[in-house]
């Protein structure tokens, strides 16, 4: 930061210290994001230009890794944004709210018999195939999803991240709902059967 | 699908507890932390290739100073000091029908061609996003409205959230360009320039 307010040779050295030091982090998150190592590194890249362009910005008080972890998730949706896909499903797909609760109690439950045991196994497996097929088809949302389990976002903080409109990302998250219900149908399905018999 | 169920589907989601909960919400948090990261190959801490890159790139972005070049000038072929100019000539003359087109364009005036509604986003095709874009906040911020245009790759867009009930004034604004009043009062419209045959 001190590079950022004095310029010329200073930020010649702080780029260096800085892809030292952050570049191994981001890439990981930028190569799960975008899939794709040429993009993750030249994400990276981006960023650290941004992070430059930007520092007049930073905040003293605030942790530098979430500040330019900030900048590469926005330009990482910059990358991803892509036209919507269509899902043809109604938003609850098919399902009354308190059968939705139900499926879900029953994937929480704990299985004390081993054919229960199974069940669940069989469920977290069906569960990670569609979770990995989301994460293929439709890196923005199930990224965006991501992000708000690791760092718990609030819906302002969303809006920031998406650089939109509160309406526009209440949207945005209704799509992450419809599409995880979407990608991960046969988990919902399954675990309905099984509360079914 | 009421507003705070998508709030409390996001609050769990997000690892927050609120009054009613939604098991749904907390399922997918559980599931999704639950998920194995994939194995990355290590990524070296100091790679010279990289920084040196890094360091171009900044260059290119104006952050540091170009470097001197250290070959002199070098002397121009008898060949191309005939070609030269004659390059020179064509593309002096493709300028001029660049600026005529563009001339006539701007005498037409914007025009846009209303495509559809995915998902709530207005699809609208223009010769010139850009001016559209800006023409449709201007015209939206006179009737009141304060939308927030963006630019992502090559798509241009604006986000408003139209204040309920929507004025006449905004109505007339929409009706112009041929836009459906959105009856949640989010307005998200996207401008692409004609697909090329």
């Amino acid at each position: 930061m001190r590079a950022c307010r004095e310029g010329g040779v200073a930020v010649e050295q702080a780029l260096r210290e800085l892809d030292r030091s952050f570049f191994g982090i981001l890439y990981r998150s930028a190569i799960q994001t975008l899939r794709d190592a040429d993009s993750a590194r030249d994400l990276v890249q981006d960023t650290f230009i941004k992070v430059w362009q930007r520092c007049a910005t930073f905040r003293g008080e605030s942790e530098l890794l979430p500040w330019i972890t900030a900048i590469l998730r926005h330009g990482a949706i910059e990358r991803l944004r892509r036209r919507n896909l269509e899902i043809p499903l109604e938003d609850e797909s098919g399902m009354t709210a308190e059968a939705l609760d139900g499926v879900v109690q029953l994937s929480l439950e704990s299985r004390d018999t081993p054919e229960q045991a199974a069940q669940q196994r069989e469920r977290a497996e069906v569960f990670r195939k569609g979770w990995a097929r989301f994460k293929e088809d439709d890196p923005l949302h199930a990224s965006v999803m991501t992000w708000i389990v690791e760092d718990g976002l609030t819906n302002d903080e969303i809006t920031q991240l998406l650089e939109r409109s509160p309406g526009a990302t209440r949207e945005f998250i209704s799509q992450c709902r419809k599409r995880a219900r979407h990608y991960l149908a046969e988990w919902y399905a399954l675990s309905f059967e099984a509360g079914e018999t | 699908m009421s507003p705070d169920a998508l709030d409390n589907w996001l609050a769990a989601l997000a690892g927050r507890e609120t009054e009613e909960g939604n098991l749904e919400g907390s399922a997918l948090r559980a599931l999704i932390q639950a998920q194995p990261r994939e194995a990355l190959m290590p990524v070296a801490e100091l790679d010279p290739i990289r920084e040196s890159q890094l360091i171009a790139r900044a260059r290119a972005a104006g952050l540091l100073p170009e470097e001197p070049s250290a070959s002199p000038p070098a002397r121009v072929s008898t060949a191309w000091r005939w070609t030269i100019p004659r390059v020179a000539l064509i593309a002096a003359a493709l300028a001029g029908v660049a600026i005529g087109v563009s001339t006539l364009r701007t005498i037409k005036g914007p025009s846009e061609t209303y495509r559809g509604a995915v998902e709530g986003v207005v699809e609208l095709e223009a010769s010139d996003p850009q001016a559209l874009k800006q023409q449709l906040i201007l015209e939206l911020k006179s009737a009141g409205v304060s939308a927030m245009g963006y630019q992502r790759l090559n798509r241009v867009g604006l986000d408003a959230d139209l204040p309920q009930p929507v004025s006449p004034e905004v109505r007339r604004v929409l009706e112009r360009h041929h836009i459906p009043v959105p009856e949640d009062g989010v307005l998200v419209i996207e401008i692409q320039p004609p697909e090329k045959p």
